[in-house]
C-alpha cells in the first residue's frame, strides 16, 4: 500500500504544482471597482489634447466634439493581452492600466466624435498556450476590430494568429522581433536590439570614463524570448566589439528563489557588474538576494523590463545607481506630454506604478485613438485596412510628445521601429526613490556596436 | 570548500521555512492520516492578510503579525469545519483528495480579493548580520529560529502533554482513543489550527525574501513533502532535518549547476529520489493514505 500511495502522492503533487503554474481563471475585460472604459461620455470637449511638437510630421489630429453629444453608436472594440495574474502581473497590471486609462480618457472626452472605445482585454497570465487562447477569444468571440495595446512576452506565439486572422496588431508592444517584421503591425515600441546596444554602449562608455572598462559581467536572464535577444546581442555583437566577456549567465523562472546564491555566485566569479534581463519581481527579488548576502551597492545594471517604480519602492536604496533603457521620454522628465499623462493615468488608477510599459501602452493607447481619428476625420470607411493605410502614411511619429520619429508604417523592421533612446537611473538622492533621466534621446543606430551605422538591422 | 559552505548555509533559510509547512504537514498526517496538500494556499492567504495589514494599511509588524496568526486560527479551524468534519467518515484518501477542493476554494478567495497579482510584503527586519566574509540577513536567522524552535515545542507538547498524545493516539486507534476521552472533533481542529499557524509563520517569515503570489507558497511545499518524506512523515526532528537537507540542496543545485529550471524542479526529484529509495527498501518512507474512516 506504501508504494502505491507514495506514487499517488507524487502523482497530485506533480498535479498540484503543474495546476498552480499552468492556465488558472478567465479575466474580465474590466476589474471590479475600476471605471469601464465606455463610461457615458460627459459634456463638451474640443480639440486635441496636446499640441503637435516640433519636428513632427505626423498630422496633427484636431478631434472636436459637440456639447452634450453622446456617443450611441459604432462602438470600436479594440483588443489587449496583459499578464494581470501570474509570473509578469508586475509589468502587466500597469502596463494594462496606462492603457485603459487613456481610452477611458478618449472616451470620457469624446475624442473621436461618434466614436467609444471598448477595451478588451483578456490576463494571458504569461503563458504561452494561455496568450493564444486570448487571442482568439479576443478576435473569434469579442469580435475586436483591431488589437491594440498589449504586454506579453509571448506575442511571437499569438503575431501570426492575429494576421491570418487579418486582424492589425495597432500598439503592439515592439519587443519580439518577430512583430516588427509583420506588415499588420503598428508599433511604437522599441525593439530590443538597439535598444541593447544603446544600453550596453553608454553604460561601457561611462565606466571607461570613470578608469574601470568593465570586462567580465554577469547576467541574470529571464527564460522568455525578449531577455534571451538582449542576451544574445551581447555576447554575439555588443561584447565582441566592447571587449568585454559574460563571464557568468543565469537562467531565471518566475519560480525562481534562490537568489542569494546567485549573487554568491556572481561574487565568486567577480564579475564587474550584473545585467539583470529579467521583470521587475525578478528584479527585486535578485537586489534584495543579493542585499543579504552583502553583495556591494551600485553594481547593477537594469534594461527597459524594470523600469518601474515598483522595483525602485521594493528593491529600496540598495538600487540606487541602477541604469536602464527607455524607448520613450522618462515620465520624470517635465514636460507638458508626461504631466498630462502622469494626470490621466492618475485619475483612473491613482496607485499605478509607472515606467517604460505603462508609458508604453499609454501612448499606444492614443497612438490608436489618433488613427482612428485620422481615417474617420478623413471621411474614409473606417476599416482595418484604412487604419493600416493611416499608419504607413506617419513617418514620424512624436506620440504627443513621448516618443521621438518613429516611422509608423510596417514593417517596423524596415522602417526602423523605435531606434530612439533614453537612459534613466534609480536616484535615491530625495531620500525616496524616483528614476531620472540620464542621458538621451540618442539614435541606437549611431552608437558604435550598431552593426548597420545609420540604418535597421535587416529583417 | 568555501564556496560550498556558503552556498550551503544560503540554502538553510529556504529550508527552515520548508520546515515549518513540513512540519503541518506531518502534524495532520499523524493525527489524522490526511496528507495536507493545502498548506501552502493557507500560507499564502495568512500571508496577504499580513500583507495587507503591515503592507497596505502600513500597520506596525508588532500588530499585524499577531493579527495573521489570528486570521491562520480561523483558516485552520474553518478548513477543519467545513472541508473536514463532514468528510469525518470518508476514507483518508477521500479526505486528502478533499484539501486540493480547499486548496482551490482558498486561490480563489485571494483571486477575489487580491486580484491574484504579485506583491510584495516588507521583512521583520532588515538588517544583515555578518560573520567576517560571511553575511546573512536577520530576517533569515528568524525563520531559522523559528523553525527551530517551533519543531523543538511541537516534539514536546506530542510527547509529553495530554493532548499532544492525543493526537497519535487518534491516528492508531481512534475507538481506544475516543475511549480514553480524546475528542476527534477537538484533536482534529487542533491539528489544523497548529499546522495553519506553522504554514503562516513559513509565508510570513519566508515571502518577504520572494514574492507574495498566489502559488509560491504551494511550490515551496511540494518541497515540504520531500522533507516529511525523510521524516518518515512521522518523525518532527527528522523532517526538519530534511527540510534544511534538502533547502541546503537547492542552493548548492543552483551555485553548482547552471541549467535554466534545475533548482526549481528540486523538490520533485527530491521527492521522486526519496520514494524510489524507499520502494528499494520496503516503502518505509512513504506514508499511507490508509483505507479505513474514523468513528467519530
Amino acid at each position: 500500500m506504501s508504494s502505491r500511495s507514495g506514487g499517488a502522492v507524487l502523482a497530485v503533487a506533480i498535479a498540484l504544482t503543474l495546476a498552480a503554474c499552468g492556465p488558472r481563471f478567465a479575466d474580465q475585460a474590466i476589474p471590479q471597482g475600476q471605471p469601464s472604459t465606455i463610461a457615458p461620455a460627459p459634456t463638451a470637449t474640443t480639440g486635441s489634447t496636446t499640441a503637435p511638437s516640433p519636428g513632427s510630421t505626423t498630422k496633427t489630429t484636431v478631434i472636436k466634439g459637440s456639447k452634450g453629444n453622446v456617443v450611441t453608436g459604432s462602438v470600436i472594440k479594440v483588443g489587449g493581452l496583459f499578464p494581470k495574474s501570474g509570473g509578469l502581473s508586475a509589468l502587466g497590471l500597469p502596463a494594462y492600466q496606462g492603457a485603459a486609462a487613456f481610452f477611458n480618457w478618449a472616451n470620457e472626452k469624446n475624442l473621436v466624435p461618434g466614436k467609444r472605445f471598448q477595451f478588451i482585454t483578456c490576463d494571458d497570465q504569461a503563458v504561452d498556450t494561455q496568450s493564444t487562447t486570448c487571442a482568439k477569444k479576443l478576435i473569434d468571440q469579442d469580435g475586436v476590430f483591431v488589437m491594440g495595446p498589449s504586454f506579453t512576452p509571448f506575442s511571437n506565439t499569438v503575431i501570426e494568429q492575429v494576421d491570418k486572422a487579418g486582424v492589425p496588431w495597432t500598439g503592439f508592444d515592439g519587443i519580439n522581433t518577430e512583430g516588427l517584421a509583420r506588415s499588420n503591425v503598428v508599433t511604437i515600441g522599441s525593439p530590443i536590439e538597439p535598444m541593447a546596444h544603446a544600453l550596453i554602449d553608454y553604460w561601457y562608455d561611462k565606466l571607461s570614463r570613470q578608469g574601470h572598462a568593465p570586462k567580465r559581467v554577469g547576467a541574470v536572464v529571464l527564460d522568455v524570448a525578449p531577455a534571451r535577444t538582449y542576451m544574445r546581442e551581447l555576447k554575439e555583437e555588443i561584447c565582441a566589439k566592447l571587449g568585454c566577456d559574460v563571464v557568468l549567465e543565469r537562467s531565471v523562472q518566475y519560480t525562481t528563489t534562490q537568489y542569494e546564491t546567485i549573487c554568491r555566485d556572481m561574487q565568486n566569479k567577480v564579475v564587474d557588474a550584473i545585467w539583470i534581463i529579467t521583470d521587475p519581481a525578478s528584479a527585486i527579488k535578485l537586489m534584495n538576494g543579493c542585499q543579504n548576502i552583502g553583495y556591494p551597492k551600485g553594481r547593477f545594471l537594469g534594461q527597459h523590463g524594470i523600469y518601474l517604480d515598483l522595483t525602485l519602492s521594493q528593491a529600496g536604496p540598495y538600487s540606487d545607481g541602477l541604469i536602464a533603457n527607455s524607448g520613450l521620454l522618462p515620465d520624470t522628465e517635465v514636460t507638458p506630454a508626461t504631466t498630462e499623462m502622469k494626470s490621466i493615468i492618475r485619475r483612473y488608477f491613482p496607485g499605478a506604478s509607472l515606467g517604460y510599459f505603462t508609458e508604453l501602452a499609454f501612448a499606444s493607447a492614443r497612438m490608436v485613438v489618433d488613427l482612428v481619428a485620422r481615417v474617420v476625420s478623413q471621411g474614409k470607411e473606417l476599416s482595418r485596412q484604412n487604419m493600416l493605410a493611416a499608419a504607413s502614411a506617419v513617418t514620424s511619429y512624436d506620440c504627443h510628445g513621448l516618443c521621438k520619429g518613429v516611422t509608423l508604417r510596417p514593417p517596423a523592421c524596415k522602417s526602423g521601429g523605435n531606434h530612439t533612446v533614453w537612459i534613466v537611473r534609480a536616484d535615491f538622492s530625495s531620500g525616496k526613490g524616483r528614476w531620472v533621466k540620464e542621458a538621451g534621446p540618442f539614435d541606437a543606430f549611431d552608437v558604435r556596436t550598431w552593426p548597420n551605422p545609420g540604418k535597421p538591422k535587416p529583417c | 570548500m568555501t564556496n560550498f559552505l556558503q552556498y550551503a548555509a544560503t540554502g538553510l533559510a529556504g529550508g527552515f521555512a520548508t520546515a515549518l509547512l513540513a512540519l503541518g504537514v506531518v502534524m495532520i498526517y499523524r493525527s489524522t492520516r490526511v496528507l495536507s496538500f493545502v498548506q501552502g494556499a493557507i500560507a499564502s492567504l495568512a500571508t496577504y492578510v499580513y500583507y495587507q495589514l503591515g503592507t497596505a494599511w502600513s500597520w506596525p509588524a508588532w500588530v499585524a503579525l499577531p493579527l495573521a496568526i489570528v486570521a491562520a486560527i480561523a483558516i485552520g479551524f474553518l478548513v477543519d469545519l467545513l472541508a473536514m468534519r463532514p468528510l469525518r467518515r470518508a476514507d483518508a484518501l477521500t479526505r486528502t483528495v478533499a484539501t486540493l477542493g480547499v486548496f482551490l476554494v482558498i486561490l480563489a478567495i485571494i483571486r477575489v480579493v487580491w486580484h491574484g497579482g504579485e506583491t510584495f510584503v516588507h521583512p521583520l527586519s532588515t538588517s544583515i548580520a555578518r560573520i567576517g566574509t560571511f553575511s546573512l540577513s536577520v530576517q533569515q536567522i528568524i525563520t531559522g529560529i523559528v523553525a527551530v524552535v517551533a519543531s523543538v515545542a511541537l516534539v514536546w507538547w506530542t510527547r509529553r502533554t495530554y493532548t499532544g498524545l492525543g493526537l497519535s493516539a487518534m491516528a492508531e486507534d481512534p475507538s481506544a482513543a475516543r475511549l480514553l476521552g480524546v475528542s476527534p472533533g477537538r484533536t482534529s481542529s487542533l491539528t489544523w489550527i497548529v499546522s495553519a499557524v506553522l504554514a503562516a509563520l513559513a509565508g510570513i517569515l519566508v515571502t518577504p525574501l520572494l514574492v507574495l503570489n498566489p502559488f509560491q507558497m504551494t511550490l515551496l511545499m511540494v518541497t515540504s513533502y520531500a522533507a516529511a518524506l525523510l521524516g518518515g512523515f512521522i518523525s518532527l526532528p527528522l523532517t526538519l532535518i530534511g527540510a534544511v537537507l534538502v533547502g541546503a540542496g537547492e542552493s548548492l543545485t543552483t551555485g553548482y549547476v547552471n541549467v535554466s529550471g534545475l533548482s526549481e524542479t528540486f523538490g520533485f526529484i527530491a521527492v521522486f529520489a526519496i520514494l524510489l529509495i524507499s520502494r528499494g527498501r520496503g516503502g518505509a518512507a512513504a506514508p499511507s493514505l490508509g483505507n479505513g474512516s474514523e468513528s467519530w
